[in-house]
């Protein structure tokens, strides 16, 4: 009994520090989009600044241009601390902190995060998302991460894809039983004869996979009452799906 | 040939070009700023000297097939490339296709100006240049064939006899024909002249 606790207790740990690495992981992804989305208004700000130096420097600095300039400072200061505040939750190591949640908002949180990446990647997206659905119970920290995740692998198993469009649709709604079901389909290059194994650990069909997402992904969501799968979509590519039970439901 | 050099900031941000645009002011340039390829290569470039300031990561057509596409439109306004991460590979390609200066965002203001001034020397040089072949070229049209022909041998190492020879005339009439053309061509001697004709033909090359 005791050896079963303590096997039990060194499995969440392995996973909580999997979790943490493929969070690194999908960080470094994404560290190119973010530099670029924080450099952007620092080089503003440090543009605007110079050239303030330089007119004040020749004692030509008018009143109106400062006032203008500043306000454009402020502007870009602002945009950039949005962009760092938007990361911060994906760094953060904690537990899990559930909380009523719209899982529309954390999905268009996730979609402005992957902007570039489906930008960069042609991906055209679409999104169905049901208006006014139940709040869910859930750390949007964690649903991010799922959420991220499935679709970068959508955006994955897009960029093979030459002959066609590549697809990508987020969709929400509530499921037959009340839960809220969000999936993540694309029209890439579809599941290999090993789907079965796609929720095991370490099994990736990618170069430089650590085969760790959709393992984590699923113990997240299952964490919160939910489920997490697979299937076919037709006629070309995958969709993932997972559901989470709405908040009004069984206490947690 | 001395109107004021325009530099045009090509970035899709609008802070970014905004705050380019302020900062290249304070120098007294004048800047134009677009915020796609698309939308510069739609202007018509004007008539003075002129730098690119370009961002390489753009929507649509990316900074470096926008430098590929200016060189097949045979445009050669020299470029300065804004790039957001340090990308080494991208910076020796641009480069190497005759960037004038590949700057990673952000960057400090005395070394953007730097570049632009330089830019705009660059590209005036050019324009003197490409000036003086075209005026040459219209002298060059301006000769009759005949001291063309004469010009033609003379640079090609012949003598006054020798091309008289050839042309079946007297030696007098070919150095009628080739004061002329020197007039012509506003040539100070022999060896002012070969150089003004190779710069609207090529090297010739040299009789023995």
């Amino acid at each position: 009994m005791h050896d079963w606790k303590e096997a039990q207790q060194a499995l969440h740990m392995t996973q909580a520090e999997l979790a943490r690495v493929s969070r690194l992981t999908t960080m470094g992804e994404l560290a190119a989009s973010i530099a670029h989305e924080v450099n952007q208004p620092l080089t503003a700000v440090i543009n605007n600044s110079s050239a303030c130096l330089r007119l004040l420097a020749a004692d030509n600095l008018q009143p109106e241009v400062l006032r203008r300039v500043l306000e454009e400072i402020v502007a870009d200061g602002t945009r950039a601390s949005a962009v760092v505040a938007r990361i911060r939750g994906f760094i953060k190591k904690e537990p899990a902190e559930k909380n009523k949640l719209d899982i529309n908002g954390v999905i268009q949180e996730v979609l402005t995060l992957a902007d570039r990446e489906l930008y960069e990647n042609r991906v055209l997206l679409e999104r169905h998302l049901m208006e006014s659905l139940p709040p869910v119970l859930a750390d949007r920290v964690q649903m991010q991460q799922v959420l991220l995740n499935l679709i970068m692998n959508g955006i994955e198993a897009l960029t093979p894809v030459i002959d066609r469009p590549r697809l990508l649709w987020v969709q929400s709604r509530v499921d037959e039983s009340g839960d809220v079901q969000v999936a993540v389909r694309d029209s890439g290059t579809g599941l290999s004869s090993e789907a079965h194994r796609l929720f095991t650990p370490f099994f990736t069909t990618k170069a430089n996979g650590m085969g760790m997402g959709l393992s984590i992904s699923r113990s997240l969501v299952e964490n919160h009452g939910g489920r997490l799968w697979a299937a076919p979509n037709s006629p070309h590519g995958a969709v993932f799906y997972f559901t989470l039970p709405e908040s009004g439901g069984s206490p947690s | 040939m001395t109107g004021a050099p325009v530099v045009f900031v090509v970035d899709d941000d609008p802070s970014v070009r905004s705050s380019l645009k302020f900062l290249l002011s304070t120098v007294g340039l004048q800047v134009e700023s677009f915020d796609s390829a698309d939308s510069f290569l739609h202007k018509k470039p004007p008539d003075v000297p002129s730098c690119l300031v370009l961002d390489v990561r753009l929507p649509g057509l990316s900074g470096l097939d926008f430098q590929r596409e200016l060189a097949a439109r045979k445009i050669r306004t020299p470029i300065v490339f804004l790039t957001g991460h340090g990308d080494i590979p991208m910076s020796v390609r641009a480069m190497k296709a005759g960037a004038v200066e590949f700057l990673t965002k952000p960057f400090r203001d005395q070394d953007l100006l730097d570049a632009v001034r330089i830019a705009l020397e660059r590209d005036r040089g050019r324009r003197e240049q490409e000036k003086e072949i075209t005026d040459l070229q219209r002298r060059f049209d301006s000769l009759t064939a005949r001291e063309q022909q004469v010009i033609a041998m003379l640079v090609s190492g012949m003598l006054n006899k020798q091309i008289a020879a050839q042309l079946g005339t007297a030696e007098s009439t070919v150095k009628v024909q080739r004061s002329r053309a020197m007039e012509k061509m506003h040539a100070e001697s022999l060896v002012d002249l070969v150089r003004m004709v190779e710069k609207v033909q090529g090297p010739s090359e040299k009789a023995s």
